[in-house]
C-alpha cells in the first residue's frame, strides 16, 4: 500500500505576513496522494484548501511561508527544494489547473506557442513539438486544432480555454495534476464535460489528481477519496462512500445538509456564525462554535484523528470512547437513505 | 391567460444590445420574445446558463435596462411604457433587487444605516423614523443595531448579503427580484441566506422572482420556473413537474449536467447534450410556446407537442 504513495504532505504549516498579523492558513496538514486515485479536497473559502496545494507546487504568494512540515514526492522534502528544481518539478512532474483559465493564460500569446514552450523547454525542436501541442489539443477535445493552434486565448470560450490550460498542463506529462477549482468559472454544461475530460485523461493516462472544489455534487463525481478542511485543518478523511454516507464529524454533517438536495423541503439546516479569524484560531476544535453537538472539551483541547476504519479518520471528541453517544443529525440520516436509495435505482 | 392573481405579466418581451457602427454594428438579443406571468406571493425562478439573458430579464423588468419591444404589466399597470417620474417612484416603491455581489453593490463609503434608511429618506420619511426602521430591519436580517454605523467593507459577504436583503425590504416592496442572491457566497452561508429570504417571504407576503444558475436551490426555493436559453424562455412549469418529465430537450440536458452530492448516483450518470440544429426541426413549422398539460408549457412546434403530449400519455 505505501509503495503506491506518489505524494506526501506531513503536518504542514502555511502562514500568511498579513496587515493585521500573521495568518494560520494551513495549520498542520498531512495527506497522502496513491497512484492512480482522486484525492478531493473540500472546504470553504479560508479553509486552506487552496494554499496546502500551492505549497506543494511552490507557488505561494511572497508573504507566506512554509512554517513547519515535508511534502515529499519521489523521495524528496519540496519544501527544501530551490527554484530551479521546482521549477522542474512544476513542468514535468505535477501540473496545474487553475480556477480560471483566462488568467492562467497569456492573452498575447497564441495558445499553440503556450503549449510548445513546455515542450520546447524539455528540449523538443519546433516541428515536433508543434505536432505533439496539436495532438494534445485533440486529446483534451478542442475541434480543428491546425486552425485553433493559430489563435488567441480571447477567440476561445471559458470551456475551450479551460482544455487549452489542460493541455499546457499535460504538455509537461506529469504525473500528478493538480485541480484548483476547475470548473468553478463555467456553467454547468460545460462544468460536466470538462469533469468528463478529466476523468478520461486520468484514466489514460494514469494520473494522480488532486481535485480542490467547494461543490460536494462535483465531489462526489470525482473523487475516490476526500479531504474535508476546515480553519486550516482536515477535520475529517475518507473514501467518498465513507464521507458521504457514514460522515462522523459535525462540520461534514453540516456541510453535507446545508445545501438543498432536488428533494428537500423542509427547512434547511444552515450553519450558525462565519469561520472563524485565522489570525488568532480559537484553542479547540476551530468549528466548536457553531457546533451545535460541541462538547466542553472542544472549546479547550484540540481533537486528534481518531480512526473509524483503515481509511477514514476523523477529528472531533465524539468519538472518544468516553463522549456521550451522538449521531447525525436526523435530517442527514433522511438524506443519506434517499441518497442510497437514488443509487439503487440508478 | 391574464389571470386576477398575476402580479407581474410580461409578454413579448424583447431586449437588444447593440454595439459599434454602420458595417459593425452587431445587434445581440439577449432576451427575445419572453413572456411569462408571475402570480402573487409565490417564487419564480429563471434558471439558465450564463449569457441566457435572466439577468438582463430580471433588469428590464424593474426598467434598469428600457426594453426593445413588449409590455411588463405590475399589478395590472403596464410598466415599460415611456419612463415618467411617476412611474419611476411607482416602480421603486414596489419592486426591489437583491443583486449577486454583496460587495459592489454596497457603496463602500456609506455607513449601513445610510445604505438601508437611503429608500426611505427619498421617500421624505424623517431621520428618527428611518433610524428605528433600520434598527427593526436589521434585526429581522439578523445583525444588531450597533452595525449601523460601520461601513460595508467590516461586514463577511454573508452579512452584506443581508445588509442588501435589507435595503431591499425597508421600503416595503410587493415583489423582489433576486439575482444569484447565494451564488457569491460559501456554502454553510448560503443555507443563511436561503433560509433567511424564505422567512421573510413567509412573513411578508412577498413575490419574488428568483434568478439563479444552481437548479437544486431553485428547486428548492420556487414554486415555478422558467427556463431560458439563449434569450428565449423553452420551458416553464411547476417545479416538481419540471424535475420530473422535463420535456424541452434544453431542459433535459441542463438537468443531466447538475452534479448531485451522491457518489452512487454520479459515477453512472448518463450527460445528454443539447445540439439545438440536430434536435429540432424548424425548417416548416414556427416553434411558439404551447401548453402541453395543464401549466407545463414548452417553447416547441406542433409535431414537437403533439410528441411530448404521447410522452406524457
Amino acid at each position: 500500500m505505501d509503495n503506491d504513495v506518489i505524494l506526501s504532505v506531513r503536518d504542514l504549516r502555511v502562514s500568511f505576513r498579513a496587515y493585521g498579523g500573521i495568518v494560520q492558513a494551513v495549520r498542520g496538514v498531512s495527506f497522502d496522494l496513491h497512484r492512480g486515485e482522486t484525492l478531493a479536497i473540500v472546504g470553504e473559502s479560508g479553509s486552506g484548501k487552496s494554499v496546502s496545494t500551492k505549497a506543494v507546487m511552490g507557488i505561494l504568494p511572497p508573504n507566506a511561508f512554509i512554517e513547519e512540515g515535508s511534502i515529499l514526492y519521489a523521495g524528496e522534502d519540496l519544501t527544501k527544494a530551490d527554484e530551479s528544481r521546482m521549477h522542474e518539478i512544476r513542468g514535468h512532474r505535477i501540473g496545474l489547473v487553475f480556477q480560471d483559465p483566462l488568467s492562467a493564460l497569456n492573452p498575447i500569446m497564441k495558445v499553440g506557442k503556450q503549449i510548445m514552450e513546455v515542450l520546447v523547454r524539455r528540449g523538443m525542436n519546433k516541428k515536433d513539438a508543434r505536432s505533439r501541442a496539436l495532438e494534445l489539443m485533440r486529446d483534451v477535445g478542442i475541434p480543428e486544432p491546425e486552425r485553433r493552434i493559430e489563435q488567441y486565448p480571447f477567440q476561445f470560450s471559458g470551456g475551450m480555454r479551460q482544455r487549452i490550460v489542460i493541455a499546457i498542463a499535460l504538455a509537461g506529462d506529469p504525473e500528478i495534476l493538480i485541480c484548483d477549482e476547475p470548473t468553478t468559472a463555467l456553467d454547468v454544461t460545460v462544468q460536466a464535460k470538462i469533469l468528463e475530460l478529466i476523468n478520461t485523461i486520468k484514466e489514460q493516462r494514469n494520473l494522480s489528481v488532486i481535485f480542490i472544489t467547494h461543490d460536494l455534487g462535483v465531489v462526489a463525481q470525482m473523487a475516490d477519496r476526500i479531504a474535508v478542511m476546515y480553519a486550516g485543518k482536515i477535520v475529517e478523511t475518507g473514501t467518498a462512500e465513507e464521507i458521504f454516507f457514514e460522515p462522523a464529524h459535525p462540520y461534514t454533517w453540516a456541510l453535507l445538509s446545508s445545501m438543498p438536495d432536488l428533494e428537500t423541503r423542509e427547512r434547511l439546516t444552515a450553519i450558525p456564525g462565519a469561520p472563524p479569524n485565522m489570525i488568532a484560531p480559537p484553542a479547540g476544535d476551530a468549528f466548536a462554535a457553531r457546533n451545535r453537538y460541541a462538547l466542553a472539551i472542544d472549546f479547550k483541547r484540540e481533537p486528534p484523528l481518531f480512526r473509524l476504519s483503515e481509511t477514514h479518520l476523523a477529528a472531533t471528541w465524539l468519538l472518544h470512547p468516553s463522549a456521550p453517544k451522538v449521531e447525525m443529525p436526523r435530517e442527514l440520516k433522511e438524506r443519506i437513505r434517499r441518497m442510497k436509495e437514488a443509487g439503487s435505482r440508478a | 391567460m391574464p389571470e386576477q392573481d398575476n402580479i407581474l405579466e410580461v409578454s413579448h418581451l424583447c431586449q437588444t444590445f447593440t454595439s459599434g457602427h454602420g458595417s459593425n454594428r452587431i445587434v445581440v438579443k439577449a432576451v427575445d420574445d419572453v413572456s411569462f406571468s408571475v402570480r402573487r406571493a409565490e417564487t419564480f425562478g429563471l434558471v439558465g446558463e450564463s449569457g441566457c439573458g435572466k439577468t438582463t430579464t430580471g433588469r428590464t423588468i424593474i426598467r434598469l435596462y428600457d426594453p426593445t419591444s413588449g409590455t411588463v404589466r405590475f399589478g395590472g399597470r403596464v410598466i415599460s411604457g415611456k419612463m415618467t417620474r411617476e412611474l419611476s417612484s411607482y416602480l421603486s416603491s414596489n419592486i426591489a433587487m437583491i443583486f449577486q455581489d454583496p460587495i459592489e453593490s454596497l457603496n463602500p463609503r456609506m455607513t449601513i444605516e445610510e445604505i438601508i434608511g437611503e429608500g426611505l429618506l427619498l421617500r421624505g420619511v424623517s431621520r428618527a423614523r428611518v433610524h428605528e426602521a433600520v434598527v427593526e430591519m436589521l434585526h429581522k436580517v439578523g445583525l444588531t443595531e450597533e452595525h449601523a454605523t460601520r461601513y460595508p467593507h467590516e461586514f463577511s459577504g454573508g452579512q452584506r448579503q443581508r445588509i442588501g436583503i435589507a435595503r431591499a425590504m425597508i421600503i416595503k416592496p410587493k415583489m423582489i427580484i433576486a439575482d444569484e442572491p447565494v451564488s457569491a457566497l460559501d456554502v454553510s452561508i448560503q443555507a443563511q441566506v436561503i433560509n433567511l429570504l424564505n422567512d421573510l417571504k413567509e412573513e411578508m407576503g412577498l413575490t419574488i422572482l428568483f434568478i439563479a444558475h444552481n437548479l437544486s436551490v431553485v428547486k428548492y426555493f420556487s414554486d415555478r420556473i422558467g427556463v431560458m436559453y439563449y434569450g428565449k424562455l423553452v420551458e416553464v412549469a411547476e417545479s416538481d413537474d419540471l424535475y420530473a418529465k422535463p420535456l424541452h430537450p434544453y431542459t433535459r440536458a441542463l438537468l443531466s449536467a447538475i452534479p448531485q452530492p451522491n457518489p452512487l448516483t454520479e459515477r453512472k450518470r448518463q450527460r445528454i447534450d443539447y445540439v439545438p440544429e440536430r434536435d429540432h426541426d424548424y425548417s416548416r413549422e414556427k416553434p411558439e410556446m404551447r401548453e402541453v398539460e395543464p401549466e407545463h408549457f414548452v417553447y416547441c412546434s406542433e409535431s414537437e407537442l403533439r410528441a411530448y403530449e404521447k410522452q406524457l400519455g
